[in-house]
């Protein structure tokens, strides 16, 4: 059995789920709904700091406000998503072909899943930083109502902004004719 | 609701929504048989319109949120803009079928 396995020269035990190859109709339907998706994470976002805004007039009895806090997550996320699907995809395959011709050490691929892990990494803080915000600042005090809906628009929406780099992941990845799967 | 001009703001995005569509499209090289098509560029268009077309519904909803606009206002900002879009969309599809011989 390993050694069935082994003759890709894949590393996990077991196989990765192979993406369906999807119609030209249904890649550009993900890619639209990647991008919804991405609007519907910022315009949740928009509508706490729009409401945390009209507190500060309306009412005094305002505990906690959007403050630049509660950005950095979301630009996280967005940062990462944007390096992600700056990558060449076919640069990571790596042994298929070489784009270093001049003989420099650092090879494209070794490069190019340096800067996937980085804007992963990005994405990841991103929703983390988005949830710790939302304990820490605003269910650990225990503010009322709308207050604590504020860090959960938060958390919505790095989850969107994830969702939607998947999908369009999943979208770019299914875009070439021939077979080609990730064997990480 | 009346004489409260905010929601005419929607009416930017669904002019600006089929816009990086056409662009990018082009600039991809779809309708040009002779070069090249890629795929890259028409994404960041599909990418932007499906923003622009998410914001146009979600505009109305954070407007009512606020409590700068009402309720009924939204529905019916909502409502114009499936219209607009159902309009685009049959219409799109009724004349690229005559296109296709």
């Amino acid at each position: 059995m390993p050694s069935q396995w082994n003759t890709d020269g894949r590393i996990c035990r077991l196989p990765m789920p192979r993406i369906p190859h999807l119609g030209a109709k249904a890649r550009d339907a993900g890619v639209y709904v990647s991008g919804g998706l991405f609007a519907v994470g910022w315009w949740f976002f928009m509508d706490a700091v729009i409401c945390s805004k009209n507190f500060d007039d309306v009412e005094e009895q305002k505990r906690v406000s959007v403050e630049f806090v509660d950005w950095v997550p979301g630009i996280c996320s967005t940062l990462g998503m944007i390096i992600i699907n700056c990558i060449d995809k076919a640069s990571l395959r790596g042994d298929s072909f070489s784009f270093s011709s001049s003989g420099s050490s650092v090879s494209v691929t070794w490069v190019a899943r340096l800067l996937l892990f980085i804007g992963f990494a990005f994405m990841a803080g991103g929703l983390a930083g988005s949830i710790s915000v939302m304990c820490i600042k605003y269910i650990i005090p225990d503010y009322g109502d709308p207050f604590t809906f504020w860090g959960i628009c938060n958390v919505i929406q790095n989850a969107a902004i994830m969702v939607s780099a998947a999908m369009l992941w999943i979208a770019q990845n299914t875009e070439s004719e021939y077979e080609y799967s990730f064997g990480i | 609701m009346f004489s409260n001009w905010w929601p005419l703001f929607v009416v930017a995005t669904y002019v600006l929504a089929p816009l990086p569509n056409a662009v990018f499209g082009r600039y991809a090289g779809r309708d040009d048989v002779m070069s090249d098509y890629q795929g890259g560029i028409a994404d960041a268009g599909y990418f932007l319109t499906g923003l622009m077309i998410i914001t146009g519904f979600c505009l109305p909803v954070v407007l009512a949120h606020a409590g700068v606009i009402t309720v009924p206002a939204m529905i019916m900002s909502i409502s114009g803009g499936l219209l607009i879009y159902g309009t685009i969309i049959s219409y799109s599809r009724f004349f690229s079928e005559e296109e296709d011989f």
